[in-house]
């Protein structure tokens, strides 16, 4: 894992001291390296290159993501998608079942956040010069129609299926300190594991050579509490 | 209690839902991102009165405010923080501070629907010129040691939510903003929004989004602090 830079290292409220033994960082996100093998990447990207020519263009939906995405389904009987085709890939399976395994032990060590369910597997697929905006994947609060029922996004995670593959492209995340300044920016190394949860503001910058592979993960249970 | 509607007066942040994310909720949902809450008139002046002359008799008592693992000396040299504060722990002052978490707790029921289970000492905070406090959490979201686990024990109160109360009005000084990230702004033009507060007016945040006061100008500044907390985030 490559963290390219890392803004205000010695910002002392960023990495400020809970304890006086100079052990404890306040940090929102959690990376999980090798949480796959080059060999599972490699037949998961064998699995899932077949339908790259099927995913569409984010752009017809909204004018911040410049990306091409399918969702796999794994497991459910086919069902219709509101946005973006989704793809029965059952064979995906055990790779889908290793990633959430890890994302679930590492929630129950860092957050302990309540989780109950997750959306459909998204495929990401960022060709030269395609990036992500500046956005959130999900809010904190919901303000009137809010109802028990809402299914929250409460964790994101972000599988790299690329690394060398192409430039550019990195995942950027704003953290809870000085905006201006503290950001972190990350090149993943292929098969790590970025968690994250979805109010923190991130993009994936201008992909410059090649193509960035990814699959994103959307963990979700009742809302903030 | 009816909660004060929005209007383009105050700076709720105000998001709709242009595409609804799938599985997420259903299309003629509309729902509205509140990453902070603005009440406008949260103390009436008659309280406000009262707090303000209880306040105001505090002021030979101030002492540096500092920072967690920090004192306030470094603080200040680190350019973190710079101002004068008031720990409230009168009994007499108890009223106030059932009153303010009452309507916390009915605002929290409406807007956040946090657990929450206690508050801490309020605090006091005097900004005169060329004081401040810089970004800053009041508290984590996730807090990890060297091995990557998180270290706060669960039976602790974490900081929820946070409060600030402004006990004079904006026009009394300049500088002074009170900024808080905007969590879905892009970081490179309009990462934070700005808020100046008439007095009585109040803003409520998770505690873990960063904020600051910028430095004063010229008059001075203040608040009322409460910091609500409750079990770890679930």
């Amino acid at each position: 894992m490559e963290v390219i830079q890392k803004y205000d290292l010695n910002d002392p409220v960023l990495f400020r001291n809970y304890q006086k033994n100079n052990t404890v960082i306040d940090v929102p996100y959690y990376i999980i390296e090798n949480a796959l093998t080059d060999t599972q990447i490699e037949e998961i990207l064998a699995l899932l290159s077949v339908y790259d020519s099927d995913a569409i263009d984010s752009e017809q939906f909204n004018n911040n993501e410049h990306l091409k995405w399918l969702y796999i389904n794994c497991r459910d009987e086919e069902k219709p998608s509101p946005y973006g085709i989704t793809k029965r890939v059952l064979e995906f399976r055990p790779y889908d079942d290793v990633i959430i395994q890890k994302c679930l032990d590492i929630n129950k060590r860092v957050w302990n956040l309540d989780i109950n369910g997750m959306i459909t597997t998204k495929y990401l697929i960022y060709e030269k010069g395609r990036y992500s905006d500046w956005h959130t994947d999900g809010s904190f609060g919901v303000q009137s129609e809010a109802d028990s029922s809402i299914v929250w996004r409460k964790l994101s995670a972000t599988v790299a299926l690329t690394d060398d593959e192409y430039d550019g492209g990195e995942f950027e995340m704003v953290l809870s300190s000085n905006p201006s300044t503290s950001y972190v920016k990350i090149k993943p190394s292929k098969g790590s594991i970025i968690l994250f949860p979805p109010f923190i503001n991130h993009r994936i910058s201008p992909v410059t050579r090649g193509i960035k592979k990814t699959l994103v993960y959307w963990f979700c249970g009742s809302r903030w509490r | 209690m009816i909660l004060k509607k929005r209007n383009s007066k105050t700076f709720y942040t105000d998001y709709e839902i242009k595409n609804i994310p799938d599985g997420i909720a259903s299309s003629d949902r509309v729902l509205r991102y509140a990453p902070y809450y603005i009440i406008e008139d949260f103390l009436t002046d008659d309280i406000l009165k009262e707090v303000t002359n209880f306040t105001e008799k505090k002021h030979n008592s101030l002492i540096k405010g500092s920072v967690i693992g920090y004192s306030h000396q470094e603080a200040e040299q680190n350019n973190l923080r710079d101002s004068s504060i008031h720990f409230i722990e009168d009994d007499e002052f108890e009223k106030y501070n059932n009153y303010i978490a009452n309507k916390v707790s009915e605002i929290n029921k409406n807007i956040f629907n946090l657990d929450l289970s206690c508050f801490m000492t309020p605090q006091y905070a005097v900004y005169d010129r060329g004081q401040h406090f810089n970004w800053h959490p009041d508290g984590p979201f996730g807090v990890l040691d060297r091995r990557g686990l998180n270290c706060i024990p669960d039976d602790l109160a974490w900081r929820k939510l946070s409060l600030s109360i402004a006990l004079n009005d904006e026009s009394e000084y300049t500088g002074g903003d009170f900024q808080i990230v905007d969590p879905s702004a892009n970081p490179s033009c309009a990462i934070v929004n700005t808020i100046r507060m008439a007095k009585g007016t109040a803003i409520l945040f998770p505690a873990f989004s960063a904020h600051r006061v910028s430095p004063i100008i010229d008059g001075i500044r203040k608040s009322l602090i409460y910091w609500f907390c409750g079990p770890r985030w679930k």
